[in-house]
């Protein structure tokens, strides 16, 4: 038979796709859906369906794409990449083990957008952060973790940075978010518009371990119902922790509620908490200090109210 | 023939159908993951670039995404909107810059749920260099070699700038840099907006125009600032110099925090207000050389110097 020009044209061009499809791996942008297979290469046609083959798949610096909404199974990271997950992405997270484990190198930046991390009370943390430069955590929901929420840690000599606005963390059986240093390397978090509910502390901040200043920023959040299961040194909805002067931990909190926990907020030792124009009402202890009667400032201008008691006083720090 | 080639003979033929239709320039042009420039552009044939998409569509007009996918750089000549949902990329080359706006001085551009990466070799996520309007709703920039976005104004007209619901992180010159290059005015209006890891947050850069700059923002974050050698950007940057632009600046609710410098104004020529402002954790809190205009209702603390003053500003 014939072909008319036009046919013959889009042949030609339906051939160099396909000469596209099969060529190279190294794609700067993957997709993944809830019908595709591991043994496609990824592409918008053919994507992959795990998140973990899609790593492995992706460049360096490159971007997993989801097309629908489904589970995508946990995964490790090992290199700079970006999650879009437009907030229908799931990971069932398995028992004994965690959602995503991010083991980057010294100058790799993650970024999650857009997931839902459930652990169903038997997957242990959602995000384990071990290493690299830099996370980003936009847009997710972590819940029912048998460990926490979001763990950041370092162990590294350089500085490293959390992001995370946008999120919720409910239901873990530690913390919403922990952020602990084990090293020399300072960690800086910036925490905005995050809500904590029903997790044994909404954020812990734990500086004893290592020699490097956290420091930690929260605006516009809200900590709330953690389980009161523990004790006075546990169950805050903002905790933070340093048991030496060479590792501060500081936490400012701004337009925060922190309200019906167990404990409020805590500050022990090293550490210090900054209140500004934030609720902190309703939990059994509103704000606790321990080992200084005077690690946590106030700018005057809080709403602190119908806690049944608080011990150590607040620190006047004055508004300019 | 192969069942393949009658396939495609046959979507061939349809194409081909649609490509003769109306030449009359669309109001509403697509794109998608399968799309391609051959195309006319309608949601049934969509094309595949936002370059093509631009060059169809009618000044005016507005481009809409529907897949996730990357849809490659572009330049905007004209008035436009484009629909990008909040999963449509643009990953930036090297050297390249995102998306160029060469606009006309009363041209108007949209630009609503982009997700630009550089992968830390693209230059500039969003450079402006004429039109008289853009507006960033729900975009993403990161990783660039450059800045975020670039504002320049170039015009003798003013040109105004709206970011919202945005975020601009880990640019390795500043998260938003604005700057005036002419007699040209800026009226710039950004609102939660996150600025992450950048070199510096957001910078206003008066010092090479004329043009007078208003600047408000509000409910937005500038912190974690780095640059070469570590903690050293700064949150806020607001430069000017007397005898160029007048700079009037309001930031409301700003949390700056673990920055090198939280604000820095270096500038003579213009007033600086904070209002509900956190300012904490800095390496120097604010630092001025002329005195920066406080509402007395900011939270400054925990800083490890500050230099220069704040002069109280009633509030009414």
């Amino acid at each position: 038979m014939t072909m008319s020009k036009a046919s013959l044209a889009f042949t030609l061009v339906a051939a160099a796709f396909v000469g596209a499809i099969a060529s190279p791996a190294q794609a700067q942008r993957v997709f993944v859906s809830a019908q595709g297979s591991d043994g496609n290469p990824c592409s918008f046609a053919l994507p992959c369906r795990t998140f973990q083959h899609a790593h492995d798949v992706v460049a360096a610096g490159g971007e997993i794409d989801v097309l629908d909404p489904a589970g995508y199974g946990p995964l490790t990271i090992a290199k700079s990449i970006s999650i879009q997950g437009h907030g229908f992405s799931g990971i069932s997270v398995p028992s004994g083990s965690d959602g995503i484990t991010i083991n980057g190198g010294a100058t790799d930046v993650v970024s999650l957008n857009g997931l839902i991390i459930d652990g169903n009370g038997a997957g242990l943390t959602g995000i384990v952060f071990n290493s690299g430069s830099a996370l980003v955590v936009e847009n997710c929901v972590v819940r029912r973790m048998a460990h926490s929420g979001l763990y950041f840690t370092s162990t590294a000599t350089t500085a490293r940075t959390l992001d995370v606005s946008k999120c919720t963390f409910a239901h873990n059986h530690d913390d919403g978010i922990n952020i602990t240093s084990w090293s020399s390397g300072a960690m800086d978090a910036s925490i905005d518009r995050v809500a904590f509910y029903g997790n044994a502390n909404g954020l812990q901040a734990i500086g004893s371990n290592g020699t490097a200043a956290i420091t930690v920023s929260v605006t516009d959040s809200v900590a709330t119902h953690t389980a009161s299961v523990g004790g006075p040194i546990r169950d805050a909805g903002f905790l933070v922790d340093s048991d030496t002067a060479g590792s501060p931990v500081t936490l400012v909190l701004t337009r925060c509620t922190v309200s019906g926990n167990y404990i409020g907020i805590q500050a022990n030792l090293f550490a210090k908490i900054r209140l500004a124009q934030s609720t902190i009402a309703n939990n059994r202890y509103g704000h606790v200090s321990l080992g200084s009667s005077s690690n946590i400032y106030s700018f005057g201008d809080n709403y602190i109210t119908d806690n049944s008691q608080n011990i150590g006083s607040l620190t006047s720090a004055t508004k300019q | 023939m192969t069942r393949a080639t009658i396939v495609l003979s046959a979507l061939a033929g349809l194409l081909a159908g649609a490509i003769a239709s109306p030449a009359q320039a669309q109001t509403r042009v697509f794109v998608a993951a399968q799309g391609s420039d051959g195309n006319p552009c309608t949601f049934a044939a969509p094309c595949r670039t936002f370059q093509h998409a631009h060059d169809t569509v009618a000044a005016n007009g507005e481009i809409d995404v529907l897949d996730p996918a990357s849809y490659g750089p572009l330049t905007i000549t004209k008035s436009i909107s484009i629909q990008g949902h909040g999963f449509s990329g643009i990953s930036v080359g090297s050297g390249a810059n995102g998306i160029t706006i060469n606009a006309g001085a009363a041209d108007v551009v949209n630009l609503n749920g982009l997700i630009i990466d550089g992968a830390g070799a693209g230059l500039t996520g969003i450079i402006f260099n004429s039109g008289g309007s853009l507006a960033i709703e729900n975009c993403v920039v990161r990783r660039m070699t450059g800045s975020g976005p670039a504002f320049t104004s170039a015009a003798t007209g003013p040109q105004t700038l709206t970011v919202s619901s945005s975020s601009f992180s880990h640019n390795h010159l500043d998260g938003i840099h604005i700057a005036t290059a002419s007699s040209g005015m800026i009226k710039a209006i950004l609102e939660r907006v996150m600025l992450n890891v950048n070199r510096n947050g957001l910078v206003m850069n008066g010092s090479n125009g004329t043009g007078a700059v208003t600047l408000a923002v509000t409910d937005s974050v500038a912190s974690l600032s780095v640059s070469t050698g570590g903690r050293t950007g700064n949150g806020v940057l607001l430069d000017t110099v007397s005898g160029k632009s007048l700079v009037n600046a309001t930031l409301t609710r700003m949390t700056i925090s673990g920055n090198g410098t939280g604000v820095q104004y270096p500038g003579s020529n213009g007033t600086f207000r904070l209002a509900q402002c956190t300012i904490t954790d800095n390496g120097t809190g604010y630092a001025s050389g002329t005195t920066i205009g406080s509402f007395g209702d900011n939270y400054i603390d925990g800083n490890g110097s500050n230099i220069g003053g704040l002069a109280v500003i009633a509030r009414h």
